[in-house]
């Protein structure tokens, strides 16, 4: 939807800016469809009034360059005076769009980036369990790291965008969320050290229904918490979770325990599961 | 205000590049217009991995886009043109959006988007294709050549300062972390401050995190090494943030008092490995002794099983317990990671 937004926006300055082209003629009028185009890249994140003073500031000062570097290099006084009102007029054309579309964009923004966050941890989540599933960490190292880290960035890089919007009451009101998704994000970091702790990966073949079935869950939350964000008014699914977490416990007791040289590791993870489960339910609840 | 060094390189090279490119724009371009240096400028904007690999891949894309471009302003005339150019200039910027995490801000996509805006310009449409392909390849010449030869790429220093303020990051978080578990004042804050730090370092875009050894094609010599000791480094990022999960668990009174001193000086040791470790990639000598955290660690395991005296391997262990046990795991496997770290670093 934001890359929707985004591109209706760039076409949107591409046809005013065209249209006044066409109609002023000048010979340096392409100069506003450039200064539109660029002008509208400007202050990604910034609240209304940074933005609409960061345009008017960057329009002032980009055109009475011109204007200087034209005088400075002899330029004819009227191609001189149409680049400075071309730019200007470029600016302006953003200015308008900006207002224009800025409720929108923001809010769409700051969904946009919880959407981003939640859908790399599903690809985090998906990646851990291939690993246990498919056994697939020791016969490459370094594909599943370079995996795991493209995830990871991607994750991190939401986090980190989502954490430099600026202003706006819904962001503040959209924090708490933030802090809960970077929560997830650690379970899921301190799930995944699972695999290179055990050292014997066949024993994963003991719970393999158990981690489909976990995986499934899983994503099925965080799905129901993307939706919930998409459409506020969706009813909420039917948690598995700890239907499965309690299933992988009984496969604890009955053989991981005895079968496994690192028992407490599944120990670990099996904690880390119920915390993730709480973590989801209350995200859920609270959204 | 601090420039980090291999933007300094790079804003040098680029600017040695265009002023030559000016110069023979001058004396020797055959459209005297701006192909050439723009040509130079563009090729030169690639990542640090495999300079002469990118450079090729932008000087082909650039031609590949002038001679579309000219082909379109010959057949088309006049707004027909300019309107297809806009249009072309958009499913460029489109492209070039949907590849959000780069840490090349000049894409590909962007390149020819660039080229077919710059076809818009009036006075252009009446150059020929000849004398601009001729411009953008002598321009894509130079870009390729200084930037083989002025202030060539140099991806083990480039990678040592990329690595560098991200186990800094690291030791801040570590001690965070600690003090969070240890429940001591103002310690969620400082956490909160200490992990957005790390999130910031580990971005290729605010920060120079050095990911571009997984790229293809990165220098076959130093692949190896510097691919293990970046999976190491995020290894280590893994665990911090498992740890922070652990310590976010509110432990009981007692036993934070029980197990503080052990795991305050757990934790110092580390950190001043990791300040060690920090010491050797900047290439200066460590002046003061290792601590010996192994030791450490295994105290702390001893202490442990001296307080849980019930096998860990229980299920109805409280939560309390398990969340304390999970940690000292944790910081055992980064203490490993970290001498890993070390140990590939004294290969070298």
């Amino acid at each position: 939807m934001s890359s929707f937004i985004y591109s209706l926006r760039l076409i949107l300055a591409a046809i005013i800016a065209f249209s006044l082209m066409s109609y002023l003629q000048w010979q340096e009028s392409y100069w506003i469809i450039i200064s539109a185009l660029l002008s509208l890249q400007l202050g990604e994140g910034y609240t209304w009034q940074k933005k609409i003073m960061l345009l008017v500031i960057t329009g002032l000062l980009a055109s009475s360059f011109a204007w200087i570097l034209g005088l400075a290099t002899g330029l004819p006084p009227s191609y001189n005076w149409e680049r400075f009102l071309s730019i200007l007029s470029g600016f302006g054309i953003a200015l308008i769009l900006q207002t224009l579309f800025f409720p929108t964009r923001q809010i769409n923004l700051i969904n946009n980036e919880l959407l981003n966050c939640i859908n790399a941890l599903i690809q985090l989540n998906q990646s851990h369990f291939a690993a246990l599933i498919k056994r697939n960490y020791t016969t490459n190292i370094f594909s599943y790291e370079k995996l795991w880290h493209e995830n990871r960035r991607a994750a991190l890089h939401a986090f980190f965008k989502f954490r430099s919007l600026d202003g706006a009451k819904r962001i503040r009101g959209s924090r708490p969320l933030l802090q809960s998704l970077e929560h997830t994000y650690d379970i899921l970091q301190s799930l995944n050290h699972l695999t290179p702790r055990i050292t014997d990966s066949t024993t994963f073949e003991v719970a393999q229904p158990e981690f489909q079935a976990l995986l499934t869950a899983i994503n099925t939350q965080l799905e129901a918490l993307e939706t919930h964000i998409k459409t506020p008014n969706t009813p909420l699914p039917h948690n598995t979770l700890p239907e499965k977490i309690t299933q992988l416990e009984d496969v604890y007791r009955s053989a991981l325990q005895v079968v496994v040289r690192e028992p407490s590791m599944f120990l670990y993870f099996i904690n880390d599961l119920k915390d993730l489960n709480r973590l989801l339910e209350q995200m859920l609840n609270t959204e | 205000m601090k420039i980090h060094p291999l933007v300094l390189r790079r804003a040098l090279s680029t600017a040695i590049g265009l002023c030559i490119a000016l110069v023979v724009n001058y004396f020797f371009s055959k459209t005297h217009s701006f192909w050439l240096p723009v040509a130079t400028v563009l090729v030169m904007q690639t990542t640090v991995r495999t300079y002469l690999q990118l450079a090729l891949l932008r000087f082909i894309v650039l031609i590949v886009a002038v001679i579309v471009g000219s082909a379109l302003s010959s057949i088309l005339v006049g707004w027909e043109a300019n309107w297809v150019f806009a249009f072309l200039f958009i499913v460029c910027c489109y492209w070039h959006s949907l590849n959000k995490i780069n840490n090349s801000y000049f894409t590909t996509p962007l390149i020819a988007g660039v080229v077919f805006l710059l076809m818009i310009i009036p006075s252009e449409t009446t150059v020929s294709l000849f004398m601009r392909v001729q411009d953008v390849m002598i321009g894509g010449f130079i870009g390729i050549m200084v930037g083989l030869l002025v202030f060539p790429g140099r991806p083990d220093v480039d990678f040592r300062l990329g690595v560098i303020p991200i186990i800094g990051a690291y030791e801040v978080y570590l001690n965070a972390i600690s003090n969070l578990l240890l429940q001591k004042p103002n310690a969620e804050q400082a956490v909160e401050l200490a992990k957005y730090e790390v999130e910031r370092v580990l971005q290729t875009q605010k920060a120079f995190f050095p990911d571009w050894v997984y790229e293809p094609g990165f220098n076959i010599a130093l692949r190896e090494g510097h691919r293990h000791f970046l999976i190491g480094v995020e290894q280590l990022g893994g665990l911090l943030f498992a740890m922070h999960h652990a310590a976010r668990y509110p432990l009981d009174a007692e036993l934070v008092e029980k197990f503080e001193g052990s795991i305050s000086l757990t934790t110092e040791h580390t950190v001043q490995f990791m300040q060690a470790l920090v010491t050797i990639l900047d290439l200066k000598k460590i002046t003061s002794p290792l601590p010996d955290f192994i030791e450490d660690i295994a105290n702390l395991e001893s202490l442990f099983r001296k307080i849980i005296p019930l096998s860990p391997e229980l299920l109805d262990l409280s939560s309390h317990y398990l969340h304390l046990a999970s940690f000292i795991q944790d910081l055992k496997d980064f203490q490993k990671r970290v001498i890993g770290l070390a140990e590939a670093l004294s290969y070298e």
